[in-house]
């Protein structure tokens, strides 16, 4: 049933005004244990946000660190006080480099970046934009959750016991030799993996099964196909991961002799499983977020989206791609040449369908009525961003410029401009743009703003400059760039070489700054913020159907299914500076998607 | 927009999960819709399972493909060890057991209570056996010294004594327990928890079964020792009179004794010294045992292989035997019929699942020729 007042319409046209009841909210009402065994997903989401931020907080400080340390040539801040012999010092430090870029990579990508668009906004959103109470399977949501807990214990014992120095890869047969605490990590990411893979799970069944009637597969939200493309990676590939992780902790404690290549092991087969999952991990990372800016992009320009059907198969053709490139990780590694050319040719065809959605983003900004609310800043960063990193990945694709690109800084440029300039910008736009409904309250439109373009800044001063870091043969993963016999570094590239890590430090400064801008934004708006509407943005999904916070069951009414880019029955109202939505007096219209 | 187009979401004001005055049987969750919903999720979702459990096996199988199409000598040797004989037994016996989880189903279809939980019983049983028969196996392996690679030290001299001995005792408990618990649950499913005494029966079962396992496993290795002298054996002796495999054996009888040394570069790294490894103390009177070269191929890495892969399926089959242990008890309480059997057909589709993966695993390990 519709629920509808004789609250006057704004615009002056005639209908029925769609009131949205209130209710209470879904974070009312029990202590700590209701939360922890909980089974609704938006308060499972909520204890996977924080999570995520906390550990992105961890993450984000060891980057300081790392970039800290590059400020000079020599091998010095991380050496802590050790004592005033330079050479035992420089050792120490290069040691504290080793662990500090491995967790920071370690736990940036298994701790936040997987689980962050997926897990903590996805469970909020999923279910309630596919008009459901919750997830096919809460157990196991609360189950997949439980796992991301116990396998970050994991994560946080070696953090404190320190001496993983493996990089986040593992590769052996170094991961087998050192002394870290590896087993402890791998054993973490194993766990952590399930988590994904039942996360994934989950979804699928939930938008297979659960999509109202009317919701056929082409009047879904973007964001759904999106993470649709995701879980599909995440339940295929992670368990290959789960194996290869299994297989080098027997190898670590019983020398089971599969990747050690003293006990007659292959360490390449190691590296093919592990990018088999790794290198679709980061369209796990990326989809999401392409999901989040087909969902912003329409809402602030007040446009249908434009090539809906087009973005909808490139994130199933991004996904099935995905997993035919992990090759191209290894041009170095001795594979045949045919497989290397094979290689590259499926990486550059990843570039087709990655384009195509930031052209149709584009052509659907394009003559819309623009919006610069913060989401929207984020989402245009994020198109900047995201072109800058996907066509660096061309000539890392290509052979003959990897040949030369390999393990530089110009790696390290492009999937941080992927990773970071994409998925966590998205990921900030998606919180910003759920913000009201996860928590009810608005937050301040200029900081938020602000946030949006001093990261923007910080981030291309930190890793536009490692491109032409890279370019000049600075290594990745060094933690001096001084020079020595088998790194020979002329004095006037060392002088280049410094300028270039300076402004890159102080760029992550600036973006480190920008951060915490944002984050100030967020939390201050729970204390300050006004209450928000039900539908702040005028969007048309139906996540905005239900009241800010939404109640316990998601819906109190049921919402009128639509298309969810139809923008034309969604009116401003001054009073609630938020939206509301119009049922026009006329009998008929054509349930029907513009082409 | 506004096409009356409604989801069926019913209003609930309510915050009860069970909410009284509509029609929500008890097994139906109240996310759901309907039973045709929940059902369709759940088989859905155990797919999905399945499919995952597919690619976490597929990385076994690709590890097996690249060392078989590297090293194919290895493997060749290398599988003589094994004896089909047990690795067909347990073939059978899986294949039985997946015949009756099809078989419950259709019970649970027919509401034909009684069938649907001796199926399952049965159905532990044979996981009972098959982990009977694979510790049978595992025990002769390691006391040949047939470890994987990073332990690999095989005892030419060895002596099935003191194994047969220690199986005797292994039985013994086997069948004391497993009989007793079977009837203490027994007497407990006639009490106010049938279900649990269902659970306890099928321990017993799954115990049981287990020694049963342990008695034919040892038969069937005791009698093919006996008649056969176990081929590496002979070879080590140097009677390599085996029906067309003399050359195989022969090479054999070298690599052993080049491989007769323990690798101990790598004993004391991160594993406790197992006594095992010492078992390569019993030098043979063969040709003094050359260094074993670092890094190179040999039947150790075939038994690394066979371990990693038979270990993570002897895994799922405890895994399976747990889920099946927990349907047994809900079809002690009587929770499955005609309208509701979902769980029943899932942990079904994973124990077929957990049988095909040993269909494949068997030809690939036992019967390369």
């Amino acid at each position: 049933m519709i629920a509808h007042t004789s609250k006057p319409l704004v615009s002056g046209e005639t209908g029925r005004r769609v009131e949205i009841p209130e209710g209470p909210s879904y974070l009312t009402g029990g202590g700590l244990m209701s939360w922890a065994f909980t089974l609704d997903h938006k308060r499972i989401g909520v204890m996977y946000l924080c999570g995520i931020l906390g550990f992105f907080l961890i993450g984000g400080l060891l980057a300081i660190l790392i970039r800290l340390e590059l400020w000079n040539p020599a091998a010095d801040l991380l050496a802590f006080g050790q004592g005033a012999d330079a050479t035992a010092r420089a050792e120490i430090a290069k040691n504290n480099f080793n662990q500090v870029f491995t967790l920071h990579g370690a736990i940036m990508v298994f701790l936040f970046i997987i689980p962050s668009i997926p897990a903590a906004l996805g469970n909020f959103v999923v279910p309630i934009m596919v008009g459901a109470k919750d997830v096919a399977f809460p157990r196991l949501n609360l189950a997949s959750f439980h796992l991301y807990f116990v396998g970050a214990c994991f994560f946080i014992a070696a953090l404190l016991t320190t001496g993983l120095d493996t990089g986040w890869t593992f590769y052996t047969p170094y991961s087998v030799t050192t002394t870290g605490p590896v087993v402890l990590a791998t054993m973490g990411v194993f766990i952590l993996g399930f988590s994904s893979i039942f996360t994934g799970l989950n979804f699928i069944v939930t938008i297979n099964t659960m999509r109202p009637r009317g919701m056929t597969w082409f009047r879904m939200p973007l964001f759904l196909w999106s993470i649709y493309a995701t879980s599909i990676i995440q339940v295929l590939a992670t368990p290959v991961l789960a194996i290869t992780l299994l297989l080098l902790m027997t190898e670590r404690m019983l020398g089971i002799g599969i990747f050690d290549s003293a006990r007659g092991g292959d360490p390449v087969l190691f590296q093919h499983f592990f990018w088999f999952y790794s290198h679709p991990a980061v369209y796990i990372m990326i989809l999401p977020a392409m999901g989040v800016i087909s969902e912003v992009i329409p809402t602030f320009s007040r446009k249908h989206i434009f090539g809906y059907r087009f973005i909808a198969y490139s994130s199933i053709a991004i996904a099935l791609i995905g997993f035919l490139v992990w090759g191209h990780h290894m041009f170095t590694s001795g594979q045949s040449a045919l497989a290397t050319a094979i290689f590259s040719f499926l990486t550059f065809a990843v570039a087709i369908p990655s384009a195509i959605k930031v052209f149709n983003w584009l052509a659907t900004m394009y003559k819309g009525s623009i919006h610069f609310n913060t989401p929207m800043c984020y989402a245009i960063s994020f198109m900047a961003l995201f072109t800058i990193g996907g066509l660096t990945g061309l000539p890392l694709g290509a052979l003959a410029t990897d040949i030369h690109l390999h393990d530089t800084y110009f790696v390290v440029a492009h999937f941080h401009y992927v990773m970071m300039g994409g998925t966590l910008i998205s990921f900030l736009a998606a919180l910003f743009y759920w913000w009201p409904k996860l928590f009810g309250r608005m937050y301040n439109e200029r900081f938020g703003q602000l946030s949006a373009i001093i990261v923007f800044i910080g981030f291309n001063l930190t890793f536009f400059t490692q491109f032409i870091l890279g370019v000049k043969g600075m290594p990745r993963r060094y933690a001096s760039y001084e020079g020595s016999d088998a790194f020979p570094v002329t004095p006037e590239l060392l002088e280049t070489f410094t300028t270039l890590h300076r402004i890159s430090t102080v760029g992550a400064l600036i973006l480190g700054a920008g951060l915490f801008i944002a984050a100030g934004t967020l939390i201050a708006s729970l204390w300050y913020g006004r209450k928000a509407p039900a539908n702040p943005w005028g969007a048309a999904t139906l996540e905005w159907k239900c009241c800010s916070p939404p109640t316990q069951q998601n819906f109190e009414v049921n919402p009128i299914m639509g298309p969810p880019y139809v923008y034309d029955d969604i009116k401003y109202d001054p009073a609630i500076d938020g939206y509301y939505e119009v049922v026009p007096d006329r009998t008929t219209k054509p349930m029907q998607d513009p082409v | 927009m506004s096409t009356a187009e409604l989801t069926a979401t019913t209003p609930q004001h309510d915050q009860d999960h069970h909410a009284e005055g509509h029609d929500h049987p008890e097994w139906l969750a109240h996310h759901f819709e309907s039973p045709q919903q929940q059902t369709s999720a759940a088989k859905l979702g155990v797919w999905l399972f399945l499919a995952q459990e597919v690619l976490f096996f597929a990385g076994l199988f690709a590890a097996y493909a690249v060392y078989r199409a590297n090293h194919p000598e290895v493997f060749l040797n290398a599988h003589h060890y094994l004896n089909p004989t047990l690795g067909a037994f347990n073939t059978i016996v899986l294949l039985a057991s997946s015949l009756a989880v099809a078989w419950g189903v259709r019970a649970a279809q027919l509401n034909d209570q009684k069938t649907l939980l001796w199926t399952h019983i049965f159905t532990l049983a044979c996981a009972g056996m098959f982990m009977g028969v694979k510790a049978v196996e595992y025990m002769y392996k390691l006391y040949e010294g047939l470890y994987w690679a990073g332990r690999y030290a095989p005892d030419p001299e060895v002596q099935f004594g003191v194994i047969q001995h220690n199986l005797v005792w292994t039985v013994f408990w086997c069948m004391v327990i497993g009989v007793a618990t079977m009837g203490f649950g027994w007497k407990q499913k006639s009490g106010p928890k049938p279900g649990r005494g269902w659970i306890s029966f099928s321990v017993g079962a799954v115990i049981a079964s287990a020694g049963a396992g342990i008695v034919i496993a040892n038969g069937i290795q005791a009698y093919e020792v006996e008649s056969h002298m176990s081929q590496h054996v002979a070879a080590a002796h140097g009677e390599a009179e085996l029906e067309g495999l003399e050359g195989i054996a022969a090479a054999e009888a070298i690599d052993k004794a080049a491989e007769a040394h323990p690798v101990d570069e790598h004993a004391a790294e991160g594993a406790e010294a197992a006594p095992e490894g010492e078992a390569a103390e019993h030098a043979p009177e063969a040709p003094a045992p050359a260094p074993r070269v670092e890094g190179e191929v040999n039947a150790g890495n075939f038994f690394s292989i066979y371990f990693a892969m038979t270990g993570v399926h002897a895994l799922h089959i405890i895994g399976g035997i747990l889920a099946i242990l927990w349907i047994v008890g809900r079809i002690g309480r009587g929770d499955f019929g005609p309208h509701y059997f979902d769980p029943v057909e899932g942990v079904g589709l994973y124990w077929h699942l957990v049988d095909l993966v040993w269909i494949f695993l068997f030809p690939l390990l036992y019967l390369i020729h």
